[in-house]
């Protein structure tokens, strides 16, 4: 059994989503399903209280030929939160 | 599959939808709210989907899908038992279909090509049962998944094909040194070895771009093309962790040997 691969796999499909236009990159982004999706994954994470903002970064590991690898796949944009704030809907 | 309900390896999909259970089941907190796949989260996903879709998203929280794999896991062990022949392994496969169209529409992330193709063949099953359940549409139901198992190998092939990087060889080297999918003992070894990495990269293209050969090949040709299929999935299952293809795409199999042996 290999439960894993489904959690990997929804990420990447999400992260595939984002990067189906790489040339869009403007503003546009974050009206998009996925950008919506996993901005929604983060906020219901825990977090320190008395945030006030939050950011988000995808990033791309290896353990191939050297040493242990991470290139960040994209970032996400600084978003304002306040305390009622728990949902992206 | 469906012609020859009483070989036991027509039965072998029926194995992944038991595992397919355990595996969501020990994922099912991540079905609770605020979770990964929460039904706000899906829901997201789903806004401008069929409505079906977006009920079946928003149906039922980590419970509902406990039970539903629950439901599924129980079944496939009774088609297991029974085969699909019989009035209880008719029944029991299609609840298999309505749990894993659940859970397909509830997940709507994380699917592979495994889950797609189980999919496929519960829905071909239904239809098969929609029409009578007759020998002619048990052999037309395994014509198409015949079709759509070999048209699947062709495709994935093709796009490797235009690909430079399995062209080259490098490309095994790639997925096996990523932390989901790889082995890093076996990606150091293939990185020392290009050699070896381009042979594995043209192996597999050649006998997936030559798959649909099965269809009109001499039978010794035939059972080495399916013997080739159930090595390299295999392979990936122990290598890469993809477990579910082997029962997927292995269990389609008599499908393929059924209609090959319709033709000749």
């Amino acid at each position: 059994m290999n439960p894993e691969l489904i959690l990997n796999k929804a990420v990447a499909d999400l992260v595939r989503s984002l990067h189906v236009c790489p040339e869009q990159r403007d503003r546009s982004l974050l009206l998009s399903s996925a950008y919506v999706t996993l901005l929604s994954i983060v906020l219901a994470q825990s977090r320190r209280t008395g945030s006030s903002s939050i950011q988000f970064a995808i990033v791309r590991t290896s353990v191939g030929t050297h040493a242990r690898c991470i290139d960040v796949a994209f970032l996400s944009e600084v978003h304002e939160i306040g305390d009622s704030v728990t949902h992206v809907c | 599959m469906f012609a020859n309900p009483d070989l036991l390896v027509s039965r072998l999909l029926f194995v992944g939808l038991i595992i397919e259970a355990f595996e969501v089941f020990r994922l099912r907190r991540f079905f609770d709210d605020d979770d990964m796949f929460s039904r706000s989260a899906v829901a997201i996903l789903t806004g401008a989907a069929r409505w079906p879709i977006r009920i079946g998203a928003r149906v039922g929280g980590s419970r509902a899908v406990t039970v539903a794999m629950a439901g599924q896991a129980f079944a496939a062990i009774l088609v297991i038992v029974e085969g699909t022949d019989t009035r209880t392994g008719i029944f029991s496969a299609l609840i298999c279909l309505i749990t894993n169209g659940y859970l397909r529409a509830r997940l709507q992330i994380g699917s592979s090509g495994a889950e797609q193709l189980t999919f496929i063949v519960l829905v071909t099953f239904g239809l098969v049962i929609l029409a009578g359940g007759t020998d002619g549409a048990r052999r037309l139901g395994d014509a198409f998944i015949a079709a759509q198992v070999g048209l699947a190998y062709f495709a994935s092939g093709v796009s490797k094909v235009v690909s430079p990087i399995w062209r080259k060889g490098g490309a095994m080297t790639g997925i096996l040194s990523t932390e989901g999918y790889g082995i890093s003992s076996f990606a150091k070894l293939l990185a020392r070895h290009p050699e070896v990495d381009r042979l594995l990269c043209w192996s597999v293209m050649g006998w997936e771009i030559a798959f649909p050969l099965v269809f009109v090949a001499p039978k010794l040709l035939m059972i080495a093309l399916l013997t080739m299929g159930v090595v390299f999935h295999v392979f990936c299952a122990v290598v890469m962790g993809l477990n579910r293809f082997v029962w997927a795409f292995c269990g389609c199999y008599p499908s393929v040997w059924a209609t090959a042996m319709l033709l000749r």
